[in-house]
């Protein structure tokens, strides 16, 4: 009897200590997130003045809805243009910055400034970077002979035009993670490899990725759903156009919520975005982290 | 052969000099240690051996030929570091494989070699285990393998017993010396552990701030120390010592002004030189009533402290205004504050110079 009683009171604390924390957890994240599940299976829209149960009707439309197919391949697209080469040019940049016998902390920033800078000036910049005529990359083709391109302009260009700008962008992000990872790495494994007389490239193979890995896997988790979530820049740019060339899932939501006013829908849409999350969330965390080493 | 010699070698950080001048000459097989306090440049020194530290000055050759611009893996040495430097993400097995994968080494030739080194080291039931899943002197063990699988015929040792408890530490330097013996390599061994050093070494070089100090055997060292030092770096409890003036017309030595003491040994000194007298703690021996004098000095002393250790007794007192420590087989029930008479035979007495702290009696080498 006592001990149940002690373990209450060990519990009790444990929760009161929780609560804090907790409380705006259940109200900004929780009850959202069950009162976007309720919605998505409700019409919600400018049409209907309450809201009413519509079944899975939301999610029936959703499929036939063209649109909705081609935000989410372009989203694909934008992931698999954005992720590998981000996180492989913050590993190259790390490796970089770290090996930099002069200017360290130049190159550190150099490399880190992107990343201060708000999305919003980004997208500004890079704006007028790609403008027709009269922007920074046309004077530079212009130079070489080339013709005048349309960046954001052109249905062809517009998503390479978007992720290199990310690339840019998150490259350094990554880059601070990975240098902290390679200054976990003891020197004297280094040493020890230099006296077997392994090649740099044995000693990147061998032992710096491999103790990476752990960097790699939390970056690339970040960097996955960074390419869901980052989505600041269609606004000043592009507003998903031409012709939703460089429209993004949560862009379109986006839309759908507040200029078309179709909350059901939204939410339904909500609701596939996270799930997609999770589900690459969690093969990346159960599939591959068996194969990492953790110190 | 495996011979390493060091030819005036310095390393300098800018204008800071940390290793300087240090020349000497390893034999084949040899066990040399290099020990010295923190801060000695004893593992400078042996970075620079190894090829991880840049020679500022001076020449160093292995087997005959010139290093200094060989690097590491080109010098025929392995080398076992302080943190034991083990790959976390790689098996045991791997660990060791690492550096004939490297070089390329056929894989049944590999196989045969881990085999045997897994053997010698009694590691063989870990050969799948990760570093983390073992224990500090499994860590060792498999540091040590790593170093012999590749077969090279010197091998360096950072300060290895560091990170084992004491006990541990003494069981693994009798089976360092043992393999070391056993597979005839030359090992250079750095340590600021005078006891390994006197333990395991066949020579020894005993460095302060960047310079040597001493070379020799372990024995020769500890009886003969080349300075002052030297006399009380080694030896635990170190050896005592006091200033004194020496006094040739009366043969004998004067201790703080306050008592004379006839030794009839040490010639060649001049009058009222001011020297240092050292006197290992097993030197001092007590004088019992009865006993015959002839041969051997007495000095009467006041206990200050006792310490029992079972089989023998650390006995405290002061002479002049130094505290000595005399050391006594068995167990000596003495008080403190008991006065008693301490005998020594002027043998195994050291005469320091007062002012550069070199021995009188011996001559360096």
């Amino acid at each position: 009897m006592g001990e149940l009683r002690a373990k209450w009171k060990v519990n009790m604390y444990a929760w009161l200590l929780l609560l804090p924390s907790l409380i705006f957890l259940l109200l900004f994240t929780f009850y959202p997130v069950i009162q976007t599940f309720i919605l998505s299976f409700h019409q919600a829209d400018l049409g209907s003045p309450e809201p009413f149960f519509n079944g899975i009707d939301n999610y029936k439309q959703m499929v036939e809805d063209e649109v909705f197919w081609k935000v989410l391949t372009n989203n694909i697209w934008f992931a698999i243009g954005t992720v590998p080469t981000s996180v492989a040019l913050a590993l190259a940049m790390a490796l970089f910055a770290n090996k930099a016998i002069r200017g360290k902390s130049f190159i550190r920033t150099a490399y880190f400034y992107p990343t201060v800078v708000p999305m919003i000036a980004v997208a500004n910049i890079w704006l007028f970077i790609y403008t027709p005529e009269y922007g920074a990359l046309s004077h530079v083709m212009e130079w070489f002979g080339k013709g005048d391109m349309n960046w954001l302009g052109d249905q062809k260009n517009v998503m390479w035009a978007m992720i290199f700008m990310v690339i840019w962008k998150e490259a350094g992000y990554f880059m601070i993670f990975y240098l902290a990872g390679l200054q976990n790495i003891s020197q004297e494994l280094y040493e020890s490899a230099s006296m077997e007389g392994a090649s740099s490239w044995t000693v990147f193979r061998r032992i710096t990725f491999p103790l990476l890995m752990p960097t790699t896997m939390f970056v690339s988790i970040i960097a996955f759903t960074n390419s869901f979530k980052l989505v600041d820049h269609l606004v000043i740019m592009t507003k998903g156009g031409p012709d939703n060339a460089s429209n993004l899932l949560l862009y379109y939501i986006y839309e759908t919520a507040f200029s078309f006013w179709d909350q059901g829908m939204a939410s339904a849409l909500t609701i596939v975005m996270v799930v997609l999350l999770l589900l690459v969330a969690a093969f990346q965390f159960f599939g591959m982290d068996k194969k990492i080493h953790y110190n | 052969m495996a011979e390493v010699e060091l030819r005036r070698i310095s390393k300098m950080y800018g204008s800071q000099k940390v290793v300087n001048e240090v020349s000497t000459r390893i034999l084949p097989g040899e066990f040399f240690v290099l020990v010295g306090p923190s801060g000695c440049g004893k593992s400078t020194t042996l970075r620079m051996i190894a090829g991880l530290e840049e020679i500022s000055t001076g020449e160093l050759l292995i087997g005959g030929k010139p290093m200094n611009q060989v690097p590491p893996s080109g010098r025929n040495i392995s080398m076992v570091f302080q943190n034991y430097a083990l790959y976390p993400h790689l098996t045991v097995k791997d660990n060791i494989l690492f550096g004939l994968q490297v070089r390329k080494v056929d894989k049944a030739e590999q196989g045969k070699r881990l085999e045997r080194v897994a053997e010698m080291l009694g590691i063989a039931h870990l050969l799948q285990r990760k570093p983390k899943e073992l224990s500090g002197g499994q860590r060792q063990r498999v540091a040590l393998g790593r170093a012999i699988v590749s077969q090279h015929p010197i091998c360096l040792m950072d300060e290895p017993l560091s990170n084992l408890d004491a006990k541990l530490r003494g069981h693994m330097r009798t089976e360092i010396r043992r393999l070391q013996q056993e597979l005839g390599i030359t090992m250079i061994y750095v340590t600021h552990d005078q006891v390994e050093a006197m333990t395991m070494a066949d020579r020894m070089m005993v460095l302060r701030d960047g310079e040597v100090q001493q070379v020799g055997k372990p024995l020769d060292v500890y009886n003969h120390p080349a300075n002052l030092f030297v006399a009380e770096f080694t030896g635990a409890p170190p050896m005592n010592t006091v200033p004194a003036i020496w006094l040739a017309d009366q043969a004998g030595i004067e201790l703080a002004g306050q008592r004379f003491l006839p030794l009839p040994m040490f010639h060649g000194i001049k009058d009222q030189t001011p020297v240092v007298l050292g006197l290992r703690p097993e030197s001092l021996q007590p004088a019992l009533e009865g006993q015959s004098m002839d041969a051997s000095c007495q000095l009467p002393v006041t206990v200050q402290g006792v310490e029992i250790l079972g089989s023998e007794t650390i006995v405290e007192f002061t002479v002049g205004d130094k505290l000595w420590k005399a050391k006594w087989n068995g167990q000596w029930h003495c008080k403190r504050g008991e006065t008693m008479h301490v005998r020594f035979d002027p043998a195994q007495l050291n005469v320091f110079d007062g002012e550069t702290g070199k021995n009188l009696a011996v001559t360096t080498n």
